[in-house]
């Protein structure tokens, strides 16, 4: 053996030494977190099964409640929507909408349902978020109040209904988010507990897919038929039941879902709201909780309630999982850093000195070394030094510790609350258990690595989450965004991504107004790199930058990080929709589109213009939703990855003078 | 996650034996036999469970027609006949629709319904499960005897129902839910005796309903005691103070004015919201020192100062919260001032959206004159739109009055 192979043959089997080590150290953390998790749970089980003797609605001591809904592109759904929270059974309630710059008709199907008639006054707030464009109130619902506002994403909007509500509670949820009639009753059982400790409460969020929704509700629980939404399923039961409950039992409880979590509005409002510097905001506020409460000696606590339970839809393609996980990802590794100032140190308490650092290696750099791992084996075997057997035990034992894990969860489920009843489901639900294990765990590896690199790249993305609707309420539609929550395997683990917003802002191409105007390419947009792009401006002078497009498959060569490619499914792009060609302007958002238009060296650049005989052709490019009404059943749209579109190269756009 | 070498170098190069493959191997069948017993118990209790609920949903409904029916549809409803006949299983099933019905009626039905209780032998049970049974036999049980309208021993529940806020809240819910004579006594002793700890919302509720019977040992617990409970229950009981309803006579209300000198701004703004309801008392406003308001440098004090003077409502709080809400440096204060100063404002024709209230001005409405500046003034301007506006809304969505189209007309404009 020549000195190069011993060093190489000792460098991998010190590699595997180590992520071996690293492997049963993380899962000894999360049996023991699983451990705690059944016994909160059984507490958790006995506290529900206590209903003192009084009557919610009689008491004048329950906490007002504001459900703080922000929306983006809702107008499909979100008369549903607040219907069915208007329905929710609570005493002291109101709901907050906050309309995020929707270029659908959202506000407008606002008005029309609820009889929304704007506040003829200025906002006496200096509220933390994108300007106000005005307030509402409806003549029939004293509990309801709109807010409409320049596009700021989603945290913006959470900031817009946070700092104008009176409540002594906010609710942020999801505009498509399912919630159970008395979920809000249950979630806000610690504050009735506690009411001067607890500062926030966390709800259950579970799979709608394949569900029954009626009237706003969930009427029949069913397992998703497509198994990846199935193995969905049971990572959110694993994360729910075993690493929610179990980081509560530890009293470090770092992730509330942002589809449907409670907090104390004034402690919220003193940490300064929701960040806009970050895409999954649920994480970071409750961090930024724990460190702003512990670094001004409070007593407080923060609490999972499991029983309390909103429906969200999850993703069925991988190509949309994978953006969400990715997106997760980022957000994950934004707060981890953000929050490195608590890492072991017991002025933050178990927060500080177990979860966190315990969080990190185990979500944050777990699945980067296990993917590293798959890299190492081949690598073992072709240089001769894989022991085949020991590699066999242990991959059994692995595979083992995680089914194990994943069955851990099932049966939390189906040993409390039982929501899925027929056995045959159950079964199932182990099956996926088993299942995830072999090629889907290994998938998300690569999702992870993926998530990095976009991280370090700064990516501050949403991407599409491609939706199919709930029963009566369905939207049909690819929205751009949203979402909440870091939530990776089994700790801390998947939320919501049902959200709304920030949308226009991070969808690049997207946001198109309904006034007139023109499709503009905009550097720099407010101040966001990431912004870059077309969009639709009621001036077409606002810019004054000239280029033309240049095929590349490197979609950050060009002015901006992404460029167009050519889809058939718009939910592939960052935006809520793309480019098609049309020969009637008026399929678009707005007047107008672009043509091509060739200038006198006969180079093509794209023109606004609401006449599409001033191009070259016959129409011209326009804003839409829906890629079939183009002649060829799709369009452009935006992204940062070529593979995204039907080749492996898409379009960027060149600044004159530029390279 | 597999792995891409082996641990020791010595079995880099052939086969695993001794006592690693041992170990491994006995691993294996660890995990195995857990991964075994996982699955069994998981299916066990789905099995279970779906074919407790194939009994007991139809069990369920044939128990709350006949129960509804002896409720309702005979003069002599026969429980100790009815249930003599009952399997465990339905008896079991009859309690839990019990429960829910005792949850909903009140009156005649409901002492009704305590009858099928005394039939089932839940009276009994709870008195034993509050004696000897453990801290959730004992809660149960006490909700069992609340809903029942059954208030046991008072012994019993002193000696066994106070040491978690939980139990004493839920012991004298008992004596009010069974409208017992020494309700208040009591179940002001049961709740407040000794050291007590914050309660929860339904302790809070409880505390505020036998206070409702009968205020004066609430308040003379409070006066005697007040100063050694913890800034949390301190709270609480302002907090009851304020919703209370029932005339106090001469009670003793000094603690609720020494309050407003608390070094927690959150037990100054409950004392605050407290004395609200005591405008009426001039000796108690006599104490009171208005021009300090200004003077809390905690806002939402301020503001639950405003909400106390505007529930006086006379000339004199309307003026201080003039002089110091139109001023105040805080939005949300200033806005909780305006929306006091409207809600004095009896029709929305007296409300005039760009007429606020101006604080000492007289006929001199510049902003200098009372040395206030412009800012000052212009952010009080808007606070008072806004407020106005919401008055507006808020009137429209409650009113069922025959005004009810002219003031949609008006909002719809």
């Amino acid at each position: 053996m020549t000195t190069l192979e011993a060093l190489g043959t000792t460098l991998v089997v010190g590699s595997g030494v180590f992520i071996v080590t690293y492997y049963l150290l993380i899962n000894v953390g999360y049996l023991l977190i699983h451990v705690l998790a059944l016994v909160q749970l059984r507490d958790s089980v006995r506290e529900s099964e206590w209903t003192p003797s009084f009557r919610a609605f009689d008491s004048p001591f329950y906490p007002g409640v504001a459900m703080v809904v922000p929306a983006y592109n809702e107008a499909a759904s979100i008369v549903e929507s607040v219907r069915s929270m208007l329905a929710l059974n609570y005493p002291d309630q109101e709901i907050v909408v906050v309309n995020d710059g929707s270029s659908d008709a959202t506000l407008e199907r606002l008005e029309e349902a609820f009889g929304l008639r704007p506040v003829d006054a200025e906002v006496p707030y200096d509220v933390p978020s994108e300007p106000i464009r005005g307030v509402y109130r409806s003549a029939t619902h004293e509990d309801l109040l709109v807010v409409d506002k320049e596009n700021g994403g989603k945290s913006d909007a959470l900031n817009a209904g946070v700092w104008l509500t009176d409540q002594e509670l906010f609710c942020a949820v999801d505009a498509d988010t399912v919630i159970d009639r008395d979920a809000l009753l249950d979630v806000v059982a610690p504050f009735l507990e506690e009411p001067s400790r607890t500062v926030a409460s966390g709800g259950t969020i579970r799979v709608a897919n394949e569900c029954v929704v009626q009237d706003g509700q969930v009427k029949e629980v069913n397992l998703p038929k497509t198994g990846l939404a199935g193995v969905q399923v049971m990572e959110y039961l694993r994360a729910f039941y075993s690493g929610r409950l179990g980081l509560a039992r530890l009293k470090g409880l770092i992730l509330i879902s942002g589809a449907f979590g409670v907090f104390r509005t004034d402690r919220v409002r003193e940490i300064g709201g929701y960040r806009h510097d970050t895409i999954t905001e649920d994480f970071d506020v409750v961090v930024r909780l724990h460190e702003h409460l512990s670094d001004n000696d409070v007593d407080y606590r923060i609490e999972f309630v499991p029983e309390p339970v909103a429906w969200t839809e999850v993703p069925e393609t991988l190509r949309t999982l994978g953006r969400q996980r990715r997106r997760w990802y980022r957000g994950m590794m934004e707060t981890v850093v953000a929050s490195r100032r608590m890492f072991f140190r017991r002025a933050y308490g178990r927060v500080g000195t177990v979860v966190l650092p315990f969080f990190t290696a185990a979500e944050a750099l777990g699945p980067l070394i296990e993917g590293f791992g798959y890299v190492l084996l081949p690598l073992g075997w072709y240089l001769g030094i894989l022991n085949v057997e020991f590699f066999l035990l242990f991959l059994l034992l692995t595979v083992g510790a995680g089914v194990f894990l994943s069955w851990f969860g099932v049966f939390s489920e189906v040993w409390s609350y039982n929501r899925y009843e027929s056995p045959w489901e159950v079964l199932r639900l182990l099956w996926y258990g088993v299942l995830e294990n072999f090629g889907y765990r290994q998938w998300k590896t690569i999702v992870a690595w993926h998530g990095l690199i976009e991280y370090l790249r700064g990516d501050q993305s949403w991407g599409a989450m491609e939706r199919r609707g709930f029963g009566d309420a369905g939207t049909d539609s690819a929205e751009a965004a949203g979402a909440a929550g870091p939530g990776v395997a089994t700790a801390a683990a998947t939320d919501s991504e049902a959200g709304p917003d920030d949308s226009a802002s991070e969808t690049g191409a997207a946001a198109a107004a309904a006034d007139d105007g023109g499709f503009v390419w905009v550097d720099r947009l407010v101040d966001a790199s990431d912004t870059d792009g077309f969009r639709w401006l009621a001036g077409v002078a606002a810019d004054e930058s000239t280029g033309r497009f240049v095929p590349s498959g490197e979609l950050t060569a060009g002015a901006g990080d992404g460029g167009f490619v050519w889809t058939t499914d718009f939910s592939e792009g960052v935006g809520d929709g793309g480019f098609v060609w049309v020969t009637d302007p008026s399929l678009g958002a707005g007047d107008g589109g672009f043509v091509i238009a060739l200038d006198d060296d006969g180079s093509a650049r794209p023109a606004a213009t609401t006449d599409f005989s001033e191009g070259v052709g016959d129409g011209g490019f326009v804003w839409v939703t829906d890629p079939s009404l183009g002649p060829a059943d799709g369009g452009f749209v935006w992204t940062r990855d070529p593979l995204d579109g039907a080749g492996d190269e898409g379009f960027v756009w060149v600044l004159d003078g530029g390279s | 996650m597999p792995l891409a070498a082996p641990t020791t170098a010595t079995s880099v190069y052939g086969p695993l034996a001794g006592p690693q493959s041992g170990t491994l191997s006995l691993a294996v069948v660890v995990l195995g036999s857990l991964l075994f017993a996982a699955a069994v118990l998981t299916l066990g209790y789905s099995l279970l469970a779906a074919r407790r609920r194939r009994r007991r949903v139809p069990m369920r409904a044939a128990l709350r027609s006949e129960l509804l029916d002896r409720l309702y549809g005979r003069d002599d409803p026969a429980w100790d006949e009815w249930v003599a006949g009952l399997s465990a299983a339905e008896r079991d099933e009859l309690e839990s629709l019990l429960d829910v019905y005792l949850r909903e009626l009140d009156g005649r039905d409901a002492d009704a319904l305590a009858g099928l209780g005394r039939a089932l032998g839940v009276h009994e049970r709870a008195r034993r499960e509050i004696a000897n049974g453990g801290y959730w036999d004992r809660t149960h049980a006490l909700v069992w005897l609340a809903l029942l309208r059954d208030a046991p021993d008072r012994d019993l529940l002193r000696t066994h129902c106070t040491e978690t806020p939980r139990e004493r809240a839920a012991a004298a819910r008992i004596l009010y839910a069974a409208e017992t004579d020494d309700c208040a006594t009591t179940g002001v002793d049961l709740l407040l005796r000794d050291e007590p700890e914050s309660f929860s919302v339904f302790g809070v509720d409880t505390l505020y309903r036998v206070a409702e019977r009968d205020p004066s040992p609430f308040f003379e617990r409070a006066a005697a005691d007040f100063a050694r409970w913890p800034p949390a229950l301190q709270r609480q009981a302002l907090l009851v103070v304020r919703h209370l309803t029932t005339v106090v006579g001469d009670a003793d209300l000094s603690w609720v004015v020494g309050s407003l000198s608390s070094p927690d701004p959150s037990v100054r703004s409950a004392a605050w919201r407290a004395l609200g309801a005591y405008g009426w008392n001039r000796a108690v406003r006599d104490t009171v020192d208005l021009a300090a308001i200004a003077a809390d440098p905690t806002p939402p004090v301020r503001a639950s100062a405003y909400r106390a003077l505007g529930t006086w409502g006379d000339a004199e709080a309307i003026a201080a919260i003039e002089a110091a809400g139109t001023a105040d440096p805080d939005a949300r204060a200033r806005v909780t001032a305006a929306e006091t100063l409207v809600s004095q404002r009896t029709s929305a024709e007296a409300v005039d959206p760009n007429d606020p209230p101006r604080a000492d001005l007289g006929a001199d409405r510049t902003a200098s004159a009372n040395g206030r500046s412009v800012d000052e003034t212009a952010a009080f301007d808007v606070a008072w739109a806004w407020a106005v506006e919401h008055a507006r809304f808020d009137r429209l969505a409650r009113d069922i009055s025959r005004d009810r189209d002219r003031l949609h007309d008006e909002v719809r404009g």
